[in-house]
């Protein structure tokens, strides 16, 4: 079975582009374009992994990563951060928040296939 | 005695005036008819009333009210008119005089001209009221343009986050399409794609140099130094170079010198440094030619990394200032951008205590190298002693304290340390691996204790929610720096290695 990545994005051509990416390297891609939708969608399709936007309206990418975290049966979902944000501050506390790695926006094809892969593997 | 007590009151510079009880002048010296203007003919005789102005006429009868009751009156600073109608500032003692029985017969009154002691320091305090104002403006400006720089900043930082999504927009979408994952594409569309992703690519590397620039300014940018090995750092910087390398058609090659040591940098600072240097490489390189990426040993025993191309090189002329801000490097006419690349490569290496050099021949190629410490405290140390040097900065104090964590790992207190401290901070740890030993420059005298509350403050700012952290910090030792440069880097060093090896 093919593994599932979900996308959580509140940009939909992002979001939509980043699900691109992981179906031509043979994943299944499902999207969202919330926090909340994307907690929804966790649970419901129980992905292999999670790409994860930051700077989103309401719940942000950090808040999504800590109720992640905080759900027992969610938890240990691997998550990516892919981030407009370039800080060293915001690559911190997404690793602190449990992120396995960080992607700043505009990212390459290869180098976000590279990532899902080393985690995936 | 009687003849010498005359001579001293008639050869007095000051007035020595004597009047009855009733402040009749009954005696009248040189001193007098120099400040006051009467002849003694003239005053003895006179009430002494006759000096004083109109205004103050009520301080005669209440001076001779206190001497009539045996009190003395000490610099009682006042006014008095000369006869020419001047007034001058002058400064009384006035104390009874007595019979051989203690009685009280008369008045002696002795009058300083003080006007012009008064003349300065109505001027000094015109000068420092003018002072004031001056500073008061100066502090209003001063808030102003930072207020105007932060705003800037700001500015440029907004600006950079939100061009980055619709950059990675145009160029995704422009790379599914090149790569064939919308369809097939004909020769002349998947070239025409390959230029908007390579300019899309130049326009977010401008974005990122903006924002760095703009953070190497502010001083805001963060330095996170600690052990690591070049292999990591060349490994780390591959997936940002695979894009340029695919589109062109240079030879990319990569040489470790065997053995080479650990050094102490930031990692993530040495990569965009060695990303830096080696697209442009990339870009000024013809077609077919190599690009090699190399690390050794240097000359000094510090570790050396460079670039070197086969390229069109630089011209002697433009060497000397190829590393200043909105410099480009060559003349290429398709690659265009701010010139801040070099720049701010030469500020990261220097965040790194390191050195960036270039060498060029031209139609030859160039080298672009800089060096790092070994992860050894001499190396390190001796770096931070460079860059304060190179910098020139100004004079202020050197400090090394020792800073211990409680209910906290010594790991996280360092990452916490690397993420709030100044960037030109030294953060290494001790040998017992229980404490942390931060080295730091500043050139306000008091700032140690302040610089520690800021500290525990941002890390408030950076992760609220967490609680502050506890650390204990000692200030081991101060010296004033750059006068005693040569004398506090031996002391320093013995005082490191002291708390390396005794901790």
């Amino acid at each position: 079975m093919r593994e599932k990545i979900l996308v959580i994005d509140d940009d939909h051509d992002l979001a939509r582009l980043t699900a691109i990416w992981v179906k031509s390297a043979g994943y299944e891609a499902v999207t969202a374009h919330d926090g909340e939708t994307g907690l929804n969608a966790a649970k419901l399709h129980r992905p292999n992994l999670i790409l994860l936007d930051i700077m989103m309206p309401n719940l942000d990418g950090f808040g999504v990563s800590r109720r992640l975290k905080d759900d027992p049966e969610l938890a240990c979902i691997p998550i990516i951060f892919l981030s407009a944000k370039v800080e060293e501050t915001a690559r911190r506390e997404a690793l602190t928040a449990g992120a396995r790695y960080f992607l700043s926006k505009p990212y390459e094809g290869n180098e976000l296939i590279a990532a899902i892969e080393s985690i995936l593997a | 005695m009687q003849s010498r007590l005359a001579a001293i009151v008639s050869s007095s510079y000051d007035a020595i005036i004597g009047t009855t009880l009733d402040g009749i002048i009954t005696c009248w010296n040189a001193g007098a008819e120099r400040i006051f203007g009467y002849d003694s003919a003239a005053a003895i005789g006179n009430p002494i009333s006759m000096m004083a102005p109109a205004d103050l006429a009520f301080e005669g009868p209440a001076i001779l009210e206190k001497i009539r009751q045996d009190q003395r009156v000490d610099h009682h600073e006042t006014v008095r008119v000369r006869k020419d109608g001047r007034t001058i500032d002058v400064a009384l003692t006035v104390s009874p005089i007595k019979d051989s029985a203690g009685n009280i017969i008369g008045v002696s009154q002795i009058a300083q001209d003080i006007s012009e002691r008064k003349c300065v320091e109505v001027a000094m305090l015109a000068n420092r009221r003018a002072l004031e104002v001056a500073n008061q403006a100066l502090a209003e400006k001063n808030e102003q343009l930072s207020g105007l720089y932060q705003t800037a900043q700001r500015f440029v930082d907004d600006v950079s986050h939100e061009f980055r999504t619709p950059l990675s927009v145009i160029k995704g979408y422009s790379e599914i399409m090149r790569r064939g994952l919308a369809g097939p594409l004909s020769q002349e569309q998947t070239d025409f794609t390959q230029l908007i992703i390579e300019r899309t690519r130049d326009l977010a590397q401008m974005v990122d140099d903006l924002l760095d620039t703009s953070k190497l300014r502010a001083g805001s940018l963060r330095v996170d130094r600690k052990p690591c090995d070049v292999a990591t750092i060349f490994k780390a910087v591959r997936p940002s170079l695979e894009g340029r390398l695919a589109g062109s058609k240079i030879q990319w090659q990569e040489r470790i010198e065997a053995g080479l040591p650990l050094v102490f940098a930031d990692a993530e600072k040495a990569s965009r440094v060695i990303v830096n240097l080696a697209v442009n490489a990339i870009k000024f390189s013809p077609e077919g030619s190599q690009v090699v990426l190399w690390a050794r040993v240097g000359r000094l025993g510090e570790v050396e990394i460079g670039v070197t191309d086969e390229g069109m090189g630089i011209a002697p002329e433009n060497l000397a200032s190829i590393f200043e801000r909105f410099r480009q490097v060559g003349n290429a006419p398709t690659t265009k951008g701010f010139g801040l690349g070099l720049n701010i490569a030469k500020e990261l290496v220097s965040l790194n205590l390191g050195r960036i050099s270039v060498s060029s021949e031209e139609k030859k190629g160039s080298t672009f190298s800089f060096t790092l410490p070994v992860d050894e405290t001499w190396a390190i140390v001796g770096g931070l002693f460079g860059h304060l040097e190179e910098r020139r900065t100004p004079a202020g104090r050197l400090a090394l304290l020792l800073v211990t964590p409680h209910e906290a790992s010594v790991e996280e207190l360092r990452r916490h340390l690397a993420c709030s401290a100044h960037p030109g901070d030294l953060i290494l740890t001790s040998a017992d691996g229980q404490s942390l030993v931060l080295l730091g420059y500043s050139t306000k005298p008091d700032c140690w204790h302040k610089r520690l509350v800021e500290m525990g403050s941002k890390q408030q700012q950076y992760h609220p929610s967490q609680k502050p952290w506890a650390f204990v910090a000692e200030l081991v030792e101060t010296w004033a720096y750059p006068e005693e440069c040569e004398a506090a880097g031996a002391a320093m060093l013995e005082h490191i290695s002291g708390v390396r090896v005794n901790a």
